[in-house]
């Protein structure tokens, strides 16, 4: 019997399923408003609502709902398409992203005219048709379209037409991609960089400029596709921009750390480990770290568009201590997750795509941005994450169609991150170097592993990039780099030999081996803590005493003579080295902190200093300003005197105010105020004093009357000296006429 | 005692420890005599120390590296190397 078949799970609505939905899943009242609609009785029903299976009914049907508009064709389009039945909110998503808009009311609509048969869930009973189209979850309802209905709509033209649904058909102009492996290779080219130098930080986070610029040479635009324009500009706001968004990346990737807000390096280890993976483990990687980035943000991109507040945010995108992209992250996931559910095929327009994620949770978005405190608008965010962030990572390609609507669409790469694809098998990547005679490695991009392309960073420097091929010079500096690094001349050669489109030539490996010989010989430690005793075996006991207190932290252990050890700990095990050396009090240097003083002043321009309590900077300055007095000095006390000429030769400019500078924070108790005029003497020209004998000074009142005393004519005729605001040195000869004038002037005198 | 020989017994006495040190360790005395030979160290602020090793405050660390690259020595280096041209007073406007 009819009513008994099971339901399809595909394809149109045939008769039988149709009237067996109807009997079984539909409530009465549902019988009783298709009855109406129908122009029959709810009895009737059933069989009116078969009979829509027959053409002749079907026009009926269609003449009922008036002229088709555009959405209306659309969805018996998309419907058709879909191969007859679809769920509704697909159906949304679907004409949503071809640039219909929402078209829930038209669903609704077509669906309240029967001609969308809405199907019962699996298991529902009693479907209240009037009421579900009223509710919200309708979109979460099967719809479908019975046969006669495709072909009446086939008849018609149209079914089967993407033109109807909106897909776009047709030439397109001013595409530009970036690929997946481009971005990767600006990461490489960056951790390679922050793997030998130090990018300064400013005390905003951002990086110091002139640092920076070093950083980003070689790093190419995205999508650069013209040799002459190849290179970021860090003047160029949205190039600006994406060093920002490279920076963020190589930071959350693991390959690079900031140390103590002052610089920002490279993490060798993480390097290695995420340029050796395999492409699908980066490309899952990659896409984490995008949707979790915190130190860029493109909810600041729509600000550089329009050149408002640019400068805060660059300085914003840059920074490296600060995480303005984290109020994102949820934003980030939604629209991946509305783009993986999303039938992205082929090209579709832009404004598309941005209304479906801004339709799709209306709310979901303006929340995440009042919660974070941005004033953003929707579409202006889902365009920066699409034409910026997915467009930098290679997972989308842009162009325009001839009336210049943008349009987009996923790229292979795009289609694996968003795990619409697996990674394709990639046939053995060999013969994808030329090394030269002369120590040049040509490198073809497009067939070279990523990992083939790290070991080229690790032992080479780029020196040209052009046309898909990278150029990699091998040189001393850099192979014995790549040496302190873990590679050895083993592997070098294996790695060269294996990848390399011809063998090896014998000079290359010579060479190679040779370098690594070399390398052994010097090393050189940036920074440690270096601990001096005169006695040998004192300093023995000490360090027995730091090791074992220090026995499970990392620390190596360097005796450079009999009364010097070097210690390479880090910044926390340096502390505990010092706790554990308070016990033996003694003297600290720190030379990037306070140095104590270690000159004594002997006389005149003679000082002495202890070799083994003197900082080196002292001596070594010492050495180029001063001569030693050799009859004066023992083995634990040198004594030096400074020499003009070597002063001057040292500090040709300002040269008192240099040594000032040099002698008051070093000599012991300060530099004596008898030596400060000799140095003078003897560097400046003479200070020089004015000499007064048999004087009578002459004291005022008060300060004003002084003022008129000194503006006298007798005071200026003997030469008044004023030696106090009051008080006045006149010569022992003009004490008669000073008497005389004050007394002509009625000044009361009291003589001491 | 004196006071100079109650001093001498101090200094004796005194365990001295030097922080933000840059450390250039040689294989052998031979190969620092020949680095030395070839190396002008005058305008570097720097202590040898024992037969192999040459000692500098870390501020020092980027131009003695730059000194050995100038004579094609490349050392080991250990640890991280900040460039003082970096933090140049000039700049002070970007900070």
């Amino acid at each position: 019997m009819a009513a008994r078949q099971e339901r399809q799970r595909s394809g149109p609505l045939t008769a039988p399923e149709l009237e067996a939905i109807f009997e079984r899943g539909y409530a009465q009242s549902s019988r009783r408003f298709l009855a109406n609609l129908w122009g029959g009785e709810a009895d009737e029903a059933a069989n009116l609502f078969g009979a829509m299976s027959e053409s002749a009914r079907v026009t009926d049907a269609l003449e009922r709902i008036g002229e088709l508009s555009r959405s209306d064709r659309a969805i018996f389009a998309a419907l058709s398409n879909a191969g007859g039945r679809a769920r509704a909110e697909n159906l949304r998503k679907e004409l949503l992203l071809r640039g219909q808009g929402d078209v829930s009311d038209e669903l609704r609509r077509l669906a309240r005219h029967g001609v969308l048969v809405v199907l019962p869930s699996s298991g529902q009973s009693e479907l209240e048709l009037e009421q579900i189209l009223d509710q919200q979850n309708f979109l979460q309802q099967e719809l479908a379209l019975t046969q006669a209905l495709i072909d009446e709509l086939d008849s018609r033209g149209i079914t089967h037409s993407a033109a109807e649904v909106g897909a776009w058909d047709g030439e397109i102009t001013n595409s530009r991609v970036e690929s997946l492996q481009s971005l990767e290779l600006n990461l490489l080219h960056l951790a390679a960089g922050l793997g030998q130098d130090v990018l300064r930080l400013n005390k905003s986070g951002a990086p110091n400029r002139r640092s920076l610029s070093r950083f980003i040479t070689g790093l190419t635009r995205p999508a650069a596709t013209d040799t002459h324009d190849l290179w970021l500009d860090i003047d160029t706001p949205t190039h600006a921009n994406y060093i920002g968004f490279l920076l963020a990346l190589v930071s959350e990737l693991g390959l690079s750390t900031v140390i103590e807000d002052r610089g920002l390096v490279g993490q060798f280890g993480s390097a290695q480990e995420y340029f050796t993976a395999p492409d699908d483990r980066r490309g899952t990687r990659l896409v984490q770290v995008v949707q979790n980035l915190k130190g860029w943000s493109e909810g600041l991109s729509p600000s550089l568009q329009d050149g408002r507040e640019q400068d805060d945010v660059l300085e914003a995108q840059l920074s490296q201590t600060r995480a303005n992209g984290s109020v994102l992250i949820g934003a980030r996931g939604y629209i991946f997750s509305v783009l993986r559910r999303a039938n992205l095929n082929g090209w579709t327009p832009l404004e598309a795509v941005i209304e479906l994620c801004g339709q799709l949770d209306r709310d979901y978005l303006p929340r995440v941005f009042a919660n974070a405190g941005l004033s953003l608008q929707v579409n202006h965010y889902v365009r920066a994450f699409i034409v910026d962030l997915l467009f930098w990572i290679g997972a989308v390609e842009l162009g325009e169609d001839s009336d210049g609507v943008e349009l987009m669409r996923l790229t292979p790469d795009g289609q694996r991150l968003l795990d619409f694809s697996e990674a394709p098998e990639k046939p053995e990547q060999n013969g994808c170097l030329f090394i030269q005679p002369n120590f040049e490695a040509m490198v073809f991009l497009d067939a070279a592993p990523m990992e083939v392309l790290y070991r080229l960073y690790q032992i080479g420097e780029r020196v040209n990039l052009a046309d898909r091929v990278a150029t990699f010079k091998l040189t001393a500096e850099s192979v014995q780099r790549g040496y302190s690094t873990g590679m050895n001349a083993e592997r070098a050669i294996a790695l060269l030999d294996e990848h390399s489109h011809a063998p090896l030539a014998d000079l290359i490996e010579f060479q190679l081996r040779d370098w690594e010989r070399i390398w052994g010989r010097v090393t050189l430690w940036s920074s440690g803590m270096l601990i001096r005793h005169e006695d040998p075996d004192r300093l023995d006991t000490i360090l027995g005493q730091v090791r074992h207190a220090l026995r499970d932290k990392k620390l190596v252990v360097e005796r450079i003579a009999a009364g010097a050890v070097f210690l390479d700990a880090t910044p926390e095990a340096e502390d505990e080295i010092l706790r554990q050396l308070e016990r033996y009090g003694g003297l600290r240097i720190d030379y990037l902190g306070e140095i104590p003083p270690s000159l004594e002043s002997v006389e005149g321009l003679v000082f002495a200093y202890e070799p083994m309590t003197v900082d080196f900077e002292t001596v070594g300055i010492l050495k180029k300003i001063s001569e030693e007095v050799r009859e004066e000095c023992t083995p634990r006390r040198r004594v030096v005197a400074l020499d003009p000429r070597m002063l001057t030769e040292y500090w040709p400019e300002r040269t008192f105010a240099h040594i000032i500078d040099f002698l008051r924070p070093r000599v012991r108790g300060g530099l004596p105020s008898e030596q400060l005029l000799q140095l003078k003497a003897r560097l400046l020209s003479p200070p020089r004093a004015k000499l007064l004998h048999a004087v009578v000074v002459v004291t005022l009142e008060t300060r004003e009357d002084a003022q008129l005393f000194g503006s006298t004519e007798h005071a200026r005729a003997c030469d008044a000296l004023p030696i106090s605001d009051v008080s006045f040195a006149i010569a022992q000869e003009h004490l008669d006429d000073t008497i005389e004038t004050l007394e002509r002037l009625g000044v009361q005198m009291t003589h001491l | 005692m004196t006071c100079r020989e109650e001093d001498t017994v101090a200094a004796r006495e005194t365990l001295v420890v030097h922080r933000n040190i840059s450390l250039m360790l040689c294989e052998n005395p031979a190969v620092l005599e020949e680095i030395l030979v070839e190396l002008d160290l005058d305008e570097l602020i720097h202590q040898r120390l024992g037969a192999r090793a040459i000692v500098a405050p870390t501020q020092e660390l980027v131009r003695l590296r730059d000194a050995l690259h100038e004579r094609g020595v490349y050392p080991r280096i250990i640890g991280e190397v900040f460039d003082p041209s970096d933090s140049d007073p000039a700049l002070a406007e970007e900070e």
